[in-house]
């Protein structure tokens, strides 16, 4: 057998197994052995596997992972989602379909803080949800746009997408962060727009709440305050080259920490259920990345994913087709698969391919994460509604239909991203540091 | 003359003292008879009294221990107390993956602490820490990988089960039983070969330590090796819960 004979026979096991429900870490390592043993022979096999494995759990770009994780899991334990929503809700409540505005932009300052898409959907779903539904707002706008802006978790920075990305590509996450601001704040715009235009359509939808004076408005800034400096202390560091993501990471994790002790909302005990969730959710990462490099070791041997790049570029067919090609096949994969999962599967075949086709490369990361979103939200098996409808008391069906519009205003997104590439690229090649 | 000068000391030893040399400890030999003699009762007396303690420790775990075991034998017997063992491996597996996971949560939690001292120094003291970068990467390792037992036992690694939640509690038995054989042949192989290259790296003569802070790296390959060994004893218990679960009907 060729070698790339054998990495195909790999890579069709593979998708086998992880159908069948096999954990995808454990099959990533175990095939990406075989197929070393199987090229290489089982001792040289062996020991790379163990020098990947230590090399890659003790990197230090890969502590980046951890500490945003556990920078996620204090805002999340805290009320720093609660007063986020508040303070939209003051500002923008008076008009129509005003809370669901709300949710939108209190999801941004959420993400803001908070790496992970579904855990963004779930506070928001805790928060948002039974104030909407106080107000007369119907089911279908108020978990529409919950589980849209959920969404906006991993394209605001800190984003574990983006951090898995730049650990597989060797891009910079610096970078990668930076590029997401622009598409996530025009995203929220969106949303907003959608549900104005929606509320102008039905205006039983959303009534609008009683109005607030400025100086209410005023003062619900100051439980908000701190969240925007760390966002901007965070995210500002990265951009002035003043510190590097993973000590970025660890300032966001101590801040989150201070301003929650602070606020005496983050007992010992929180803290350390934090704690062990961040082990537990790092572990998690940290096998699916030795899999992920262990297979990648497995397939450059083969030397798939350059046969691939090759035959695509050699098909003669216009990139951007290929481009919506793979965009529809993210959604497809987005409804069935984690977001990890997808990246780590997919990114090691496909990306060097469309960087061989001339796409820029931060744009395409923020494509990709963009597009994985959407698969996040669309019906049947969108990762985030099924987690939402856990939280809130709403049948499955009128999920589906709320999801729609937002699904419409995602399309129409991703066309102005993909129209407009220096939306995404601008901000990163202003920045001060490499 | 002779006796005007003063004599010369013993060429074998100082001419100190023990007393002299520790004034509030005297020698045994300085001390009177009576006080040696009760020192030395006192020392038995001691002792005495803490062998009977112990002693008497001892008879209470054997009674206790022997009840429960007798019981355990008698009522149940041998057959069923093997089978009882099984879950109280699992019980204790399950604590220790628990207690690693805290382990590797605190040491988290350094690393938060040490970059933020770091970046803190660097910026207002003009003072970084030393070896920072070098030390975050090696407490990954810790913080890392000791979770994975307890991710494990929480069922956190991603899988897909959009498909296999349509099948029936034995075929998804099988699967499952497919998927732990799967994670403890990788992690098996994985906690085997950091020991053995821990070992590789702690007989090496030079090149064994890393560049700033001179720290050896096999105590690390070697917290690797361990993280993975907990994650493939509790994937051996998840194992043969599965199969016991295929095997039932």
């Amino acid at each position: 057998m060729s070698p790339a004979e054998v990495g195909l026979i790999g890579f069709t096991l593979m998708i086998l197994f992880i159908m069948l429900g096999v954990n995808v870490a454990f099959v990533l390592i175990v095939l990406g052995f075989a197929g070393l043993a199987l090229l290489m022979g089982v001792e040289p096999a062996l020991s790379s596997m163990a020098i990947i494995s230590f090399e890659r759990a003790s990197s230090y770009e890969f502590a980046v992972a951890p500490l945003f994780l556990l920078m996620s899991a204090f805002v999340s334990r805290s009320d720093i989602g609660k007063e986020a929503y508040v303070m939209a809700r003051t500002w923008v409540g008076q008009f129509r379909g005003g809370l669901a505005m709300a949710t939108s932009v209190a999801c941004g300052l959420f993400a803001a803080c908070c790496g992970s898409s579904l855990a963004s959907a779930l506070a928001m779903g805790k928060i948002a949800y039974p104030e909407m539904k106080r107000h007369n707002y119907e089911a279908r706008l108020s978990t529409g746009i919950i589980a849209a802006g959920g969404t906006l978790g991993i394209l605001i920075p800190p984003s574990m997408g983006f951090i898995l990305i730049g650990i597989l590509t060797q891009l910079s996450i610096g970078k990668l962060f930076i590029a997401g601001i622009i598409p996530g704040i025009i995203e929220v715009l969106f949303y907003i727009l959608t549900v104005y235009l929606l509320c102008k359509l039905r205006p039983q939808l959303g009534p609008p709440s009683p109005m607030t004076t400025i100086r209410q408005k005023f003062r619900s800034l100051k439980t908000t305050w701190p969240v925007v400096l760390l966002f901007l202390l965070v995210i500002g560091g990265i951009y002035g080259g003043v510190f590097t993501p993973t000590e970025a990471g660890g300032i966001g994790a101590f801040g989150a920490l201070v301003i929650s002790m602070a606020r005496r909302q983050l007992t010992p005990a929180g803290f350390t259920e934090c704690l062990l969730d961040t082990a537990k959710l790092s572990a998690m990462m940290i096998a699916l990345i030795l899999g992920a490099f262990i297979f990648n070791q497995f397939l450059a041997v083969t030397r798939i994913p350059f046969i691939a790049s090759e035959w695509v570029t050699g098909l003669g067919l216009n990139r951007y087709v290929i481009l919506i090609i793979i965009i529809l096949m993210y959604i497809v994969l987005g409804m069935l698969f984690d977001i990890y999962a997808i990246m780590v599967l997919t990114i090691p075949i496909l990306f060097p391919t469309m960087t061989a086709l001339g796409f820029h490369p931060l744009w395409y990361s923020v494509i990709m994460v963009r597009v994985i979103e959407v698969g996040l939200i669309s019906p049947p098996f969108g990762i985030n509604l099924f987690g939402l409808s856990g939280v809130v008391d709403v049948p499955m069906g009128i999920l589906y239909r709320g999801v729609v519009p937002f699904l419409i205003a995602d399309i129409v997104h991703i066309a102005l991203l993909i129209a407009v590439p220096s939306l995404s690229t601008f901000l990163p090649e202003m920045m001060l540091s490499k | 003359m002779p006796w005007d000068c003063a004599p010369l000391a013993p060429p074998h030893s100082s001419n100190w003292t023990a007393s002299q040399r520790l004034p509030h400890k005297k020698a045994l030999c300085e001390l009177p008879r009576w006080k040696v003699r009760d020192l030395l009762t006192g020392f038995t007396s001691r002792f005495a009294r803490f062998t009977s303690r112990f002693a008497r420790f001892t008879s209470r775990f054997a009674r206790f221990t022997s009840r429960f075991t007798k019981c355990m034998w008698c009522e149940m017997g041998w057959r069923n107390t093997l089978m009882k063992l099984p879950s109280r491996t699992e019980g204790g597996l399950q604590a220790l993956s628990k207690v690693m996971a805290v382990i590797a949560a605190f040491v988290l939690a350094f690393m938060m602490l040490l970059t933020v001292g770091d970046v803190v120094g660097r910026y207002f003291f003009r003072h970084p820490i030393k070896g920072t970068w070098e030390l975050v990467g090696l407490f990954l390792v810790c913080a890392g990988t000791w979770g994975l037992g307890y991710c494990q036992m929480e069922k956190a690694h991603i899988s897909i089960t959009v498909l296999v939640k349509r099948f029936s509690r034995r075929v998804q038995a099988i699967t499952n039983s497919l998927a732990y054989l799967i994670g403890l042949v990788g992690f098996s192989l994985i906690c085997w070969r950091m020991f053995l290259m821990a070992k590789k790296y702690y007989f090496l003569p030079k090149g064994n330590i890393t560049d700033t802070l001179e720290l050896p790296y096999f105590p690390f390959m070697l917290a690797l090796s361990i993280g993975a060994g907990i994650m493939a004893l509790m994937l051996v218990v998840d194992l043969v819960r599965s199969l016991a679960e295929v095997i039932r009907k």
